[in-house]
């Protein structure tokens, strides 16, 4: 009785370990998905530097104490590919800056502020404004 | 219950003086010990007409024991709340199809399981083959603890886990998601439960 029930322990716990690979892949999936957040990341630091220079970095007290800290332009390349970010705008209303992904990972975040957009493998961060005056949103 | 000294003294010499165990109870009855007492105290004493009286085994305790049980169990127990995370993760990879909160769960509980699966099988086919040559290793205390307590946790997270699936489906939560979470649940818990009460029960049929 007690074989049967180690026979089936080692049945079940090998069984998901071979469904957990198959649901998150091997080291290299892993290191790819690590490679995906640091471009995530790189998007939204570069997107908070080029709404503060939408903004121009004015007199008003409110962007000057948002944009602390962005005085120094970030790196606007991809750490793994040396291949730089694209970045449209910020022209008027609009401001996207897009990286190339290696896995479909984040593509599963669609809200919050850490949401991306994506077409095929390549993601972005979009912000909008309705007025160049405004301030810059989250898409 | 542990025999007293002075108890267990007495019973062995009466029994060296010849008396009987309907003497002996009487004797100890009217003394005053109760007579759960009494009848350990006679139990810890074979019935053989043998002189000197001979003690029945008694339970063990080492430090030994201590060491490769706890050892066994904690691993054990980590390994049951590591598979129940897995299959969790799993489930709401596949309910969701999204992988995006689930990975990292995934991997953690895969590392601990890909760690403590050999390490508990190997410690229980190591005492299992210590016990087939030895029976008298069934008679460790701390081994007979740690099978009731894990016994009882089991059966306690059986019992929780019968609750939630009642309550959530009072409160209308009941979703396909959750009956396969608890599903897994009992399945873990249930499974650690039957092979240690095997294992019990074995242990007492020696």
């Amino acid at each position: 009785m007690n074989r049967l029930l180690l026979a089936l322990l080692i049945a079940g716990v090998g069984a998901g370990l071979i469904a957990g690979f198959m649901a998150v892949g091997g080291p290299g999936y892993a290191r790819k998905e690590r490679n995906d957040e640091t471009r995530a990341s790189d998007l939204r630091i570069l997107g908070a530097y080029y709404r503060c220079q939408g903004d121009g970095f004015h007199d008003d007290s409110t962007v000057v104490e948002r944009c602390s800290g962005q005085g120094r332009k970030p790196d606007p390349v991809d750490p793994v590919t040396g291949a730089a970010y694209v970045v449209i705008g910020p022209t008027g209303t609009r401001l996207e800056i897009c990286a190339e992904f290696e896995t479909r990972k984040l593509m599963g975040r669609t809200s919050g502020l850490s949401a991306l957009f994506f077409d095929g493998q390549t993601g972005c961060v979009r912000y909008a404004r309705k007025d160049p005056t405004d301030s810059w949103v989250l898409q | 219950m542990a025999v007293s000294k002075e108890l267990s003294r007495f019973t062995r010499d009466a029994l060296v003086a010849g008396k009987t165990r309907g003497q002996i109870s009487q004797a100890l009855t009217t003394s005053g010990w109760a007579a759960s007492e009494v009848r350990e105290a006679l139990d810890a004493w074979a019935e053989t007409p043998f002189s000197p009286p001979i003690p029945r085994p008694q339970t063990t305790l080492s430090a030994r024991d201590f060491f490769v049980y706890t050892l066994t169990f904690g691993v054990m127990i980590f390994g049951a709340v590591c598979v129940v995370q897995l299959f969790h993760a799993l489930i709401d990879v596949w309910m969701n199809d999204s992988q995006y909160r689930a990975s990292s769960r995934i991997r953690w509980a895969m590392a601990v399981l890909i760690v403590t699966t050999p390490v508990f099988i190997w410690l229980t086919f190591r005492e299992r083959a210590k016990l087939a040559a030895d029976p008298a290793l069934y008679r460790s205390a701390i081994r007979k603890w740690l099978i009731y307590l894990t016994l009882l946790a089991s059966a306690a997270v059986l019992l929780g886990d019968l609750i939630a699936v009642v309550y959530a489906f009072l409160s209308g939560d009941f979703t396909v998601q959750f009956l396969l979470k608890a599903l897994v649940v009992a399945v873990v818990a249930g499974f650690i439960f039957v092979y240690y009460l095997g294992d019990i029960r074995k242990g007492d049929a020696l």
